[in-house]
């Protein structure tokens, strides 16, 4: 704990945001985050077009250059697609997928590791040892790797998807918590509260987790950008978002075909997109863990 | 003396490091560690014992027996004649609130995510001993207990100095209104000046609400100064045990005289001193008979051969000297 906390008797969220906007970067990437999520949330809201709805698309409008004015009277900004979709719009409809898909199995990925992470760690002994070796086990294999075959044996789809991503992320989770529970465990305030006595499921909630959580918000944070690319990879290869419902990965697929022709819009703008929602997204976690890491901190 | 609140009756812990897969597989076991080794206490209701001790003598370990935070491996610990604590499918019970526990480290012994009013509270809430709306006004008064501003409560520990903390720690135990409390080192970590505070709080404390104390400790002075009883521990044994003063006077046991002579006193101002010889053997080879003999100035041929009991010397007084005069 620096001293600056000590002084002004901050709480520990108020203090941690205190250090985190030291770095104007890491603000200015929470706040691109921020816009983002905004966007994919108000989607249908702010874009000129559904590109899900086929029957708002004109096939006249096909592979517009970006500034065109189409049939529907506006102008696209990006350009068009193949199918004649507003390329903006697309992108925007393209993040909320790729956020939300991130976002979600993210969360779940989290509950079940953090869970499986923080009972091995109470534990101990066999259910210890077995849970924690088959976690081992799965980090050894790419997590791309194992979404991929799932991805492939499950089919196309939000659900299939997100489960693909969780079944091939909770391992991070679990090891994280796993490891910060186990160096919490032996501090004498988790002692303190089992010889008051409280309910082993309370000091793992009350205690424990809340401990455990700074190293978690890091990894959480690095891993929902992580779920974001597997997504879009698995969309690009054709086996993740169906091209109805295109995701950011969908998007450059669609349009990688007529690179060579000069029609760079199609594919390039989604990919700056993912790529400025992941960056963000990573140095945020960054900082995180610069802030969050006490061996780091002068 | 009242039927004690706290009893040990034989109390044993054996440590044992778990065998490695190639010890298991070659068929070899690992040395069990004896930290505690038989022990016989009794803590009266109200009474202050200090237990005395080198560091690893076992004491710690001792003590968290008491408190209920380790099951004893022989022997037991019981609390007005129920054990305090058990062992259950692999996992500790704890089954009485009436013995807390203070720790030595009042840095690690509060968790830093928690509001002190929140740490202080929710033992009681949990047990059903405070009902929700009087939470804050109960605090409140714990708080003023042990001579803190009710205002705290809404801080978080790292806002406090160490003494404070120290404070926060025996009020988080008051606040479950025990019978008796377990202070495990409580001042060995805080400055000379703030140690004294702290032990006049728990002398305020125990003559108020009538608190039994195990109070261990390593320093014999803090001891004399709060302790009725005095227990003395060497290597898992208790080689003395007598009333405070008794003790302190005229100790019968070479290993409590070594002690008490290699305490500074600013009344005899002396160059030098004189510990104790030697290193407190290892507890996982223990020397045979009395483990004290090969430190000992007194040491006979017996001693080595056999282990000394403790026996009722006058004045209340019980030693583990096969030298000590009856």
């Amino acid at each position: 704990m620096s001293a600056r906390g000590v002084a002004a008797g901050r709480s520990p969220a108020a203090q941690l945001w205190r250090e985190f906007a030291d770095s104007k970067v890491a603000v200015g990437a929470l706040i691109v985050v921020g816009l983002c999520m905004l966007a994919a949330i108000a989607a249908p809201l702010i874009t000129p077009q559904n590109p899900y709805d086929q029957s708002q698309l004109v096939l006249f409008d096909a592979r517009l250059p970006p500034g065109s004015v189409g049939s529907g009277g506006y102008v696209h900004w990006l350009g068009t697609d193949a199918a004649g979709r507003d390329l903006l719009s697309a992108i925007i409809f393209g993040l909320r997928i790729s956020i939300g898909v991130g976002v979600a199995s993210g969360t779940i990925a989290l509950s079940i590791g953090s869970a499986i992470g923080l009972l091995a760690a109470f534990r101990g002994g066999l259910v210890e040892a077995a849970v924690m070796r088959l976690v081992d086990l799965q980090l050894s294999f790419p997590a791309i790797l194992l979404a991929l075959v799932l991805a492939a044996l499950m089919g196309q789809g939000v659900a299939q998807v997100v489960t693909a991503l969780v079944a091939a992320q909770y391992a991070y989770y679990a090891r994280t918590v796993h490891g910060a529970a186990l160096a919490e465990r032996r501090k004498d305030y988790v002692e303190a509260a089992l010889g008051i006595p409280l309910s082993t499921r309370r000091v793992m909630a009350r205690h424990l987790l809340p401990n455990a959580l700074p190293p978690l918000l890091v990894v959480a944070t690095v891993q929902i950008a992580n779920a974001i690319a597997i997504e879009a990879t698995l969309s690009f290869l054709g086996i993740g978002m169906p091209i109805s419902e295109p995701s950011l990965g969908t998007l450059i697929a669609n349009g990688y075909q007529f690179m060579l022709s000069g029609r760079y819009w199609i594919s390039v703008y989604p990919g700056i997109a993912l790529l400025i929602v992941i960056m963000s997204i990573n140095l945020v976690g960054d900082r995180l863990r610069d802030v969050l890491n006490p061996r780091l901190k002068r | 003396m009242s039927a004690p609140l706290l009893m040990l009756a034989g109390v044993g812990k054996t440590f044992r490091r778990k065998p490695s897969l190639a010890e298991r597989a070659l068929g070899r076991t690992t040395r069990p560690l004896r930290a505690v080794d038989g022990v016989d206490l009794a803590l009266a209701p109200g009474e202050v014992l200090g237990l005395v001790g080198e560091s690893g003598c076992g004491k710690s370990t001792l003590g968290r027996i008491a408190a209920g935070l380790l099951a004893p491996s022989e022997g037991s610990a019981l609390f007005r004649s129920r054990p305090v604590a058990e062992e259950a499918g692999g996992r500790l019970v704890k089954h009485t609130t009436a013995i807390q526990m203070v720790f030595q480290d009042p840095f690690a012994s509060l968790n830093p995510r928690m509001r002190v009013g929140e740490a202080i509270s929710e033992g009681p809430l949990a047990h059903g001993l405070w009902r929700r709306e009087e939470a804050q006004a109960k605090v409140a008064r714990v708080l003023r207990q042990v001579g803190l501003d009710p205002a705290y409560a809404g801080r978080f520990p790292h806002q406090f100095s160490g003494g404070q903390r120290a404070r926060i720690g025996i009020a988080r135990a008051l606040a479950m209104q025990p019978a008796a409390i377990v202070a495990d080192e409580a001042v060995a970590a805080l400055d000379v000046s703030i140690q004294a505070q702290v032990l006049n709080l728990l002398a305020e404390l125990r003559k108020e609400l009538g608190l039994a104390l195990l109070f261990i400790s390593h320093d014999l002075s803090v001891v004399r100064h709060l302790a009725d009883r005095v227990a003395i521990m060497y290597l898992g044994r208790i080689v003395e045990t007598g009333p405070s003063e008794a003790i302190f006077e005229a100790p019968s046991h070479p290993y409590t005289r070594g002690l008490l002579e290699s305490v500074p006193r600013l009344d005899r101002r002396r160059a030098s001193f004189r510990p104790v010889s030697g290193e407190i053997p290892s507890p996982l080879g223990p020397p045979p008979g009395c483990h004290f003999h090969p430190r000992c100035p007194a040491a006979i041929a017996r001693c080595a051969a056999e282990v000394p009991s403790l026996r009722v010397l006058g004045d209340g007084r019980r030693s583990a000297c096969h030298l000590a005069s009856v």
